[in-house]
């Protein structure tokens, strides 16, 4: 099978192209009924009973309350006399890791706990509401060591060393601030030159907090064996790499391993609960199949909110330092950036995602910028997070763009306009690859004109409205961003039964995206089909499918791209039969409108199903599809927004938000359209309320089993908070912008992560105009922070001038 | 999942069988309403009761009626039933405004308002409107009923005055006289979180339009609900629209404070909420007032 992109036959590219089902405003989510009367059964839901068992072990995480220590001791004795069946890390295999590369590590603690949260020991036991009880009986010796949060702090000589040749990988920097190692991830032209010569310059630094993806159901896994064969129903997005990690650690042939997102099979066994990048893989999923076999019993290994919050992967906080350069008519000359990622204490994460971004969103012919990973006892690891870094490092860039606009006294939108990278012929400045597609300037000015910026911006500090204690501003931000990472070629497979029923056969999951409804619509179309009425989906289950690579990176929609291959390759099975009843060659024949018919005389058609029952048995088409790699994918896009302030409660309302994305073309409008708003409405959790907090003054008390005692304050959702429908601005314009991808399916690019990216910063400019232009440096924007603004404004009343440093040569 | 531990349960069908099962057991149970404060605790393992007593099925406490001078609420009524109530709505808007802003939905559907003042939760938005509009409790035990005025309820956090064998039967408060209005007004992280501040504030005007009587209470910002009695104090009198006395009112309510720093806001701006929202809530319940809303 060729590894080029097909861009003619089966996937249409015409832009004016009229289809069927892609892009139909009428089709609905397939599994929404499934889900809202609550029949999807998701990985906490299965009991004995779904799996043709009578009985099931629970099982549950002791996890360490202190940031760093050393575990003295572990004594188990008592919740085995109690009849609980325990785990610690020397009942595993012996050099067992879970987990990539350099810092594998093993499940459970060994010695040395380097985050609040990693779990010690695992327990089972043969009723739900005995878990806590048997992890109370657990007593586990600790030496508590220094620890560190902050990772500026983890750069200093003094901070404790947390890996063996210290907190950062490969260095470090100095003490005047300069970069002695780190990461240089890009040096183009020369920064020193263009910053002397520039005529403003501004500098600035930047930060995030951790957050937690908070999926609204928490990570698990229900594993079994039969004879010594192992099933396993994980939450996952990425089967396929769990029974590869599954057959590695208990040495056994994949092939006797089944992974399944929740009890796997059709579309209603596949629920995953949501993922955000946390559910790739993880310790329990592991622990369960040892418990499991320990045990002889299935086990079901489920997060609490606690364990869930604090184990497994967050979004790792992401700060940088920005020396900006621009001439006075506005021309973007030089950019330095620093960038400083905690990425905990298992690592993980870095800052070259929002290196890149910035790279790419802005032309600019003098750019250096280094990324330096700090290890730190603050979480778990940094992971993905709908997106890897994108999201904070959009926070970053334009926080800084946005007041150099302002040092410009620019229009945000003539800044950008006149700077941002955009058509025609983009090219990523690393590799010097070229776009696949971009949606800008395009994205900018029909989101510009939507929310009609003219009439609302008054300028730098001037809120467009002021109502008593009510002060309103308006703000904006582009977004460029990755889109995925080329991945080995991604497989899948379309079957018709002589009845004309269609499955369709794929590796991927359905992460509250609407992949169910996406996957068998692509397929749907590519066989001339008007309805997906007799079209099944199988997914995400190594016993029927194969590896479409992971569901994440905004790429689901692009993967799936092997369908169009499939059904290619079905038709070579299936036509050469219909040719001969219709008397054509097949080479003639083609999918149209529920029939199969003779493209040189197109009144000799026959039925899908009349088609489908010459069969004498089904048939199945294997597609293969290589993403190419010497193209950048990236999505680009815009938003607007519109925030109220009460300058006397210091309470924030978000009053309008506009958004116009990029998405090559949209296949499942509805998916799309909910996506899209789903995310700017999670950018507010972002923008005002997601941090996960450590305890500053560690005056740990560990009260056993009272989940909310150790270093954490907010594992919770009554703590951690996220926006729910009454965050939802009064109004939200979303605008699907098609700019056709050659490489996608139907040129359809992918948009989840994409829809979340810049959202906050977009509130957060908005707010900032509305507060004479008060500058925010770190997110979320707590209430504190606005009380600070307002006392800044009330005593600046000429406005931002004095926010930061800023040199004018 | 983290799980209640085990317990027992009981389900008696009247108040004389649930009086006695507390005076039996009264040390090791704990009453059960619409569970939405005991189940979360139970799930953290906060304290183990061996029997839940549920009284959802004792009869006659689901009530709003009128009489005698009284709103009077039987205790299993839900939060939601005063947000549908049409008299509560026209009448006691402090209750009405403060129903509405409980939570969310699904809490207000389940959680009673027997439980939302039992409960001693000194962020519950009902005990302040019991403690501005002068309410009464109505405690029933195995002496029989006896009645407690708001203002002596709240002991401490999660400490209320009833006795270990006492249920709670009905919450009154008065009917207030012609030119009254109330409001409650609360500033929340986020719609249906916990108050980070919040204020109920009854205000009767007197013929002329000074007050004749004036009730405050707060929410969210000390141990307990608090009365701001000098406040209340310093209004006497005083027109709502009196700029002077109404901020020296509301400093008097902010000094009566005593909030924590936490996640939702340092104790410096909550108390600074206080100042703002008794300023604001006497405003409003004074234009109430005048309005004559009924
Ligand atoms: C997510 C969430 C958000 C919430 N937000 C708010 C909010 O914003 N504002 C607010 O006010 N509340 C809030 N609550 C609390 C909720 O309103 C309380 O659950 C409710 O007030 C308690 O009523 P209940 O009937 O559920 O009582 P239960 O939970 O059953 O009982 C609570 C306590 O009261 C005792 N009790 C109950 N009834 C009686 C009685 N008749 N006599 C004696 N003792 C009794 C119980 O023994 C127990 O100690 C929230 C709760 C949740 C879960």
């Amino acid at each position: 099978m060729s590894s080029k992109p097909q861009s003619s036959g089966l996937n249409n590219l015409d832009p004016n192209a009229k289809f069927n089902l892609v892009g139909n405003q009428a089709v609905t989510r397939r599994d929404i009924y499934a889900k809202v009367t609550g029949q999807r059964k998701y990985t906490p839901d299965i009991g004995p009973g779904d799996i043709g068992r009578s009985t099931m072990w629970y099982a549950g995480f002791l996890v360490a309350p202190h940031p760093h220590a050393r575990v003295t001791s572990i004594d188990v004795s008592a919740a085995q006399a109690a009849g609980y069946v325990t785990l610690v890390e020397s009942d595993l295999p012996v050099g067992a890791l879970f987990g990539i590369g350099a810092r594998a590590y093993p499940p459970l603690v060994s010695s040395e706990v380097l985050y609040p949260g990693q779990p010690v020991a695992a327990v089972a036991a043969p009723t739900a509401n005995e878990v806590v009880d048997a992890l109370n009986l657990i007593k586990v010796e600790y030496e508590q060591l220094p620890y560190v949060f902050d990772a500026q702090e983890a750069l200093q000589a003094s901070a404790p060393q947390l890996w063996p040749g210290g907190n950062v990988p490969g260095g470090g920097v100095g003490e005047n601030g300069a970069v002695t190692s780190g990461t240089l991830t890009l040096n183009l032209g020369d920064v020193d030159t263009a910053l002397a010569n520039a005529d403003v310059v501004y500098e600035d630094t930047f930060g995030t907090s951790i957050q937690q993806h908070f999926e609204i159901f928490p990570r698990g896994a229900v594993a079994y064996w039969s004879g010594g064969q192992l099933t396993v129903n994980a939450s996952t997005q990425f089967a396929w790499a769990v029974q590869q990690q599954l057959a590695a650690y208990f040495a056994i042939p994949a092939t006797d391993v089944r992974v399944s997102t929740s009890l796997g099979g059709y579309e209603d066994g596949g629920a995953l609960g949501n993922g955000l990048g946390n559910k790739s893989t993880g310790e329990e999923y592991v622990l369960a199949a040892v418990l499991a076999q320990k045990i002889g019993a299935p086990v079901k290994f489920v997060h609490t909110r606690l364990t869930h919050a604090r184990t497994t992967t967050n979004r790792w906080p992401l700060s940088a330092t920005f020396r900006l350069g621009a001439m006075n008519d506005g021309t973007l000359v030089a950019i330095d950036g620093i960038y400083t990622a905690n990425v905990g204490g298992r690592g993980g994460a870095q800052g070259a995602d929002a290196v890149g971004d910035f790279y790419n969103a802005y032309n600019c012919p003098n750019m250096r910028f280094y990324s330096i990973p700090v290890t730190t006892d603050a979480y778990s690891n940094g992971a993905a997070m709908r997106s890897v870094g994108e999201e904070q490092g959009h926070f970053l860039m334009e926080s800084a763009i946005d007041e150099l606009a302002h040092k410009l006294n620019m229009d945000p939108v003539q800044f950008r306009l006149k700077n941002m990278r955009q058509a025609p012929n983009p090219v990523e400045p690393f590799a010097n690859l070229p776009y696949t597609t971009i949606a800008q300037p395009q994205a900018l000015q029909e989101a510009m004109q939507a929310f009609g910026w003219s009439n609302l911006w008054k300028g730098w500090g001037v809120p467009s409205s002021v109502n008593g204690t009510k002060r309103v501003g308006v703000g904006m931000c582009i977004q460029n961003a990755s889109k995925g990472s080329p991945f080995p070629p991604s497989t899948s497979q379309v079957q018709v039964d002589p009845d004309g029923t269609v499955t369709v056969y794929i590796g991927l999951t359905d992460h509250g995206a609407g992949g169910n409804t996406t996957f068998p619509l692509i397929a749907s179309e590519a066989l001339g089909l008007t309805s997906m009425a007799n079209v099944k989906l199988i997914q995400s289950d190594t016993m029927y499918t194969t590896n479409a690579s992971v569901t994440a990176g905004s790429q689901s929609t692009h993967n799936s791209h092997s369908l169009l291959y499939a059904v290619e390759d079905l038709k070579n099975q299936w036509f050469p039969i219909v040719a001969s009843k219709l008397n054509a060659n097949a080479n003639n024949l083609a999918f149209g409108n529920d029939t199969i018919y003779d493209t040189t005389n197109p009144s000799n058609s026959i039925s899908f199903n009349d088609a489908a029952a010459l069969l004498t048995s089904s048939i199945k088409g294997f597609g293969v599809w290589q993403i190419p790699f010497n193209v950048a994918y990236r999505s680009t896009g815009a938003r607007f927004a519109q925030v109220e302030v009460d300058t006397e409660t210091a309470v924030v309302h978000v009053i309008s938000h506009t958004f116009a994305l990029g998405l090559g073309r949209t296949i499942f409008y509805k998916g799309a359209i909910h996506q899209m708003m789903g995310g700017s409405v999670m950018g507010i959790g972002s923008a005002f309320f997601e941090e996960l907090l450590n305890d500053p003054s560690q005056n740990v008390t560990v009260t056993p089993g009272f989940p909310s005692s150790g270093s954490w304050l907010n594992p919770n959702f009554h703590d951690y908070q996220i926006p729910t429908i009454y965050e939802n601005p009064d109004s939200a314009n979303v605008i699907p912008v098609e700019n056709i991808d050659p490489t996608g399916p139907f040129g359809a690019t992918g948009i989840g992560e994409n829809c979340i990216i810049a959202a906050d910063i977009s509130f957060i400019n908005a707010l900032s105009n509305a507060l004479g232009g008060y500058r925010f440096h770190k997110t979320p924007i707590r209430i504190e922070d606005v009380v600070e603004a307002i006392q800044w404004m009330n005593s600046n009343p000429n406005g931002a001038s004095s926010t930061s440093s800023s040199t004018t040569s | 999942m983290t799980l209640p531990p085990r317990f027992g349960y009981a389900a008696p069908r009247s108040l004389d069988e649930a009086v006695r099962v507390l005076q039996a057991r009264g040390d090791e149970a704990k009453v059960l309403a619409g569970g939405q404060s005991m189940i979360p605790l139970l799930k953290l393992r906060v304290g183990a009761p061996a029997l839940l007593v549920d009284i959802q099925k004792l009869p006659g406490l689901d009530y709003v009626e009128e009489s005698g001078g009284f709103l009077r609420v039987g205790a299993l009524t839900r939060v939601a039933a005063l947000c549908r109530s049409d008299l509560v709505r026209r009448k006691y808007q402090a209750l009405h405004d403060a129903s509405l802003t409980v939570a969310d939905p699904l809490v207000r559907n389940l959680g009673t308002v027997g439980g939302n003042l039992c409960h001693g939760d000194p962020a519950n938005d009902l005990p302040a409107v019991m403690l501005a509009m002068g309410g009464e409790l109505v405690a029933t035990g195995p002496a029989g009923a006896r009645t407690v005025r708001a203002d002596g309820f709240f002991v401490d956090t999660f400490t209320t005055a009833l006795a270990r064998d006492e249920i709670l039967t009905e919450a009154r408060v008065p009917s207030p006289p012609p030119r009254s209005g109330g409001v409650y007004l609360k500033v929340e992280q986020k719609v249906a979180d916990f108050a980070t501040a919040a204020a109920a504030v009854q205000v009767t005007l007197d013929r002329g339009s000074g007050c004749a009587y004036v009730g405050i209470g707060l929410a969210g910002v000390g141990a307990t609900a608090i009365k701001a009695k000098k406040a209340e104090e310093a209004m006497a009198g005083r027109e709502p629209t009196d700029r002077k006395a109404v901020a020296e009112a509301a400093g008097l309510a902010a000094e009566a404070s005593s909030p924590v720093s936490d996640i939702r806001g340092t104790a410096e701006y909550k108390k600074r909420l206080v100042r703002l929202l008794v300023a604001r809530g006497l405003e409003k319940a004074g234009e109430r007032a005048r309005r004559g809303a009924r």
